[in-house]
């Protein structure tokens, strides 16, 4: 007797319910990790935070000043190189002190136009290396309070931060 | 004749494929949005004088006032407060660097490393698979400092290393009298300890947690290890003990944070998170003078 041939029907419709099942997972556990608050300050790139247990984080917009192994930057522009900072005997930098005013003047401006009054200084995050000496760190940070900037925080990693 | 029963027909699956897509388009936009790494922000106050130096006029003296300040310096850390200081914590600083060739970690000690002319090493850190950090940019690569707390006789004498007690996430454990355990037999199950934080004690429990309890096992087994303490940990305790005896105090907020200039940024900011989580809200930073 001749082997039966085996009869293919119509084409199975391919099953996208179990795909759906990791797909729903999947975005649940990506809605849990955006922050719905949002971050209002960016880590710099070529440069590690240091690891803090604070947990405060910035309530509004800041100006932002990034010094790394090589550069300073102010909003991402490079002003003076973190060489020259170090080798300086002053502690105002000259250069960045003339960009940091010229940010703080037009922060008054736009405060003026929008009828806030500008009072307590204005704010500056800065972000640097973790292995960065403190000398430059304190000539920076004297920069900003020369030019207007008074309220200073640093950025840190926040340590441990689901406990 | 029978009326005839109309057959209904199979049910039509639903057609996900449109909500695939949607899924599909939604997982990479949300994953552009997220956040791996969580920032937060160390306020400080400016320096209200530029150096600490013989020269600089002091402030007013305030018979009441604290005046708490914490010196880093290369080789201890000290406290001052109301014109007196205690005895210096000396401690060995050790670095521990993350080798991206094979995601181990490996610790040495800086005084190690003989430099070059340009700032390079001439003896960078060697990976445990055999490569070599980059002689120039391996300080880039510290994932940790680690100040291991050192007992001294004297200040000629090279010190001998703090041992202490650390819980399974990394707390060290002090007894009742408020001293570092420093025996790992004593970490036993239904021994009451506290840690380096306000209301911390606890009792400890194997496979058991609540609150006030801690499970220290793992396996059945007490997890804890015994490790070089943390200088940081030493100035912690004291740190709490002062902000608790000088509670009434008009600055017992305050700390002023003082370091030489060759200070890594992550030692300041350690000693600010020690200084705030004992209370000292009120941060000042100003600079040792050359020399001490």
């Amino acid at each position: 007797m001749a082997r039966k041939t085996r009869e293919y029907g119509e084409p199975i419709a391919f099953s996208l319910t179990s795909m759906m099942d990791i797909m729903t997972i999947i975005l649940v556990f990506m809605i849990k990790q955006v922050d719905s608050e949002g971050q209002l300050i960016t880590a710099a790139e070529n440069l590690v935070l240091p690891n803090s247990t604070s947990t405060k984080t910035p309530r509004e917009v800041s100006l932002g000043l990034v010094v790394d192994a090589n550069w300073v930057l102010v909003d991402g522009q490079r002003v003076v190189e973190t060489s020259i900072v170090s080798g300086q005997d002053t502690l105002l930098v000259a250069a960045l002190d003339e960009v940091l005013k010229d940010k703080r003047e037009i922060e008054k401006q736009a405060k003026i136009a929008k009828g806030e009054p500008d009072e307590g200084g204005g704010n500056i995050i800065v972000q640097l290396d973790k292995n960065m000496n403190y000398d430059v760190m304190y000539k920076v940070m004297a920069t900003c309070g020369f030019s207007g900037f008074t309220n200073v925080a640093f950025a840190v990693n926040q340590l441990n931060p689901e406990e | 004749m029978a009326k005839q029963l109309k057959k209904a027909p199979p049910p039509k699956e639903m057609d996900m494929l449109p909500v695939m897509s949607l899924m599909t388009v939604l997982i990479p936009v949300i994953l552009t949005m997220a956040s791996f790494q969580k920032l937060a922000i160390v306020e400080v106050n400016l320096p209200e004088r530029t150096e600490m130096s013989i020269e600089s006029e002091p402030p007013p003296p305030d018979d009441n006032a604290l005046n708490l300040t914490v010196a880093i310096t290369r080789d201890y850390l000290e406290i001052w407060a109301r014109g007196g200081s205690l005895p210096r914590e000396f401690y060995k600083e050790m670095w521990t660097f993350r080798c991206r060739s094979d995601g181990d970690t490996i610790t040495y000690d800086p005084s190690t490393f003989v430099y070059d002319d340009k700032g390079a090493a001439k003896n960078p850190p060697k990976c445990q698979d055999g490569r070599e950090l980059d002689s120039e940019k391996f300080r880039y690569s510290i994932e940790t400092i680690h100040l291991w707390a050192l007992h001294k006789e004297s200040e000629e004498d090279p010190g001998k290393i703090k041992m202490s007690v650390y819980s399974k996430t990394d707390s060290a454990y002090l007894d009742g009298n408020n001293e570092f355990i420093t025996d790992p037999a004593l970490v036993r199950p239904g021994l009451t300890v506290a840690t380096l934080s306000e209301s911390s004690a606890r009792r400890l429990a194997c496979g058991q947690s609540a609150p006030g309890v801690e499970d220290i096992c793992s396996d059945g087994r007490p997890a804890v290890s015994l490790r070089p303490r943390s200088a940081y940990d030493e100035l912690a305790k004291t740190l709490m003990m002062i902000h608790n005896r000088f509670i009434d105090s008009p600055d017992a907020d305050n700390i002023i944070v003082l370091a030489d200039d060759d200070t890594a940024f992550d030692k300041i900011i350690s000693v600010m998170d020690r200084a705030r989580d004992s209370g000292f809200f009120k941060i000042n930073l100003a600079k040792l003078a050359a020399g001490g």
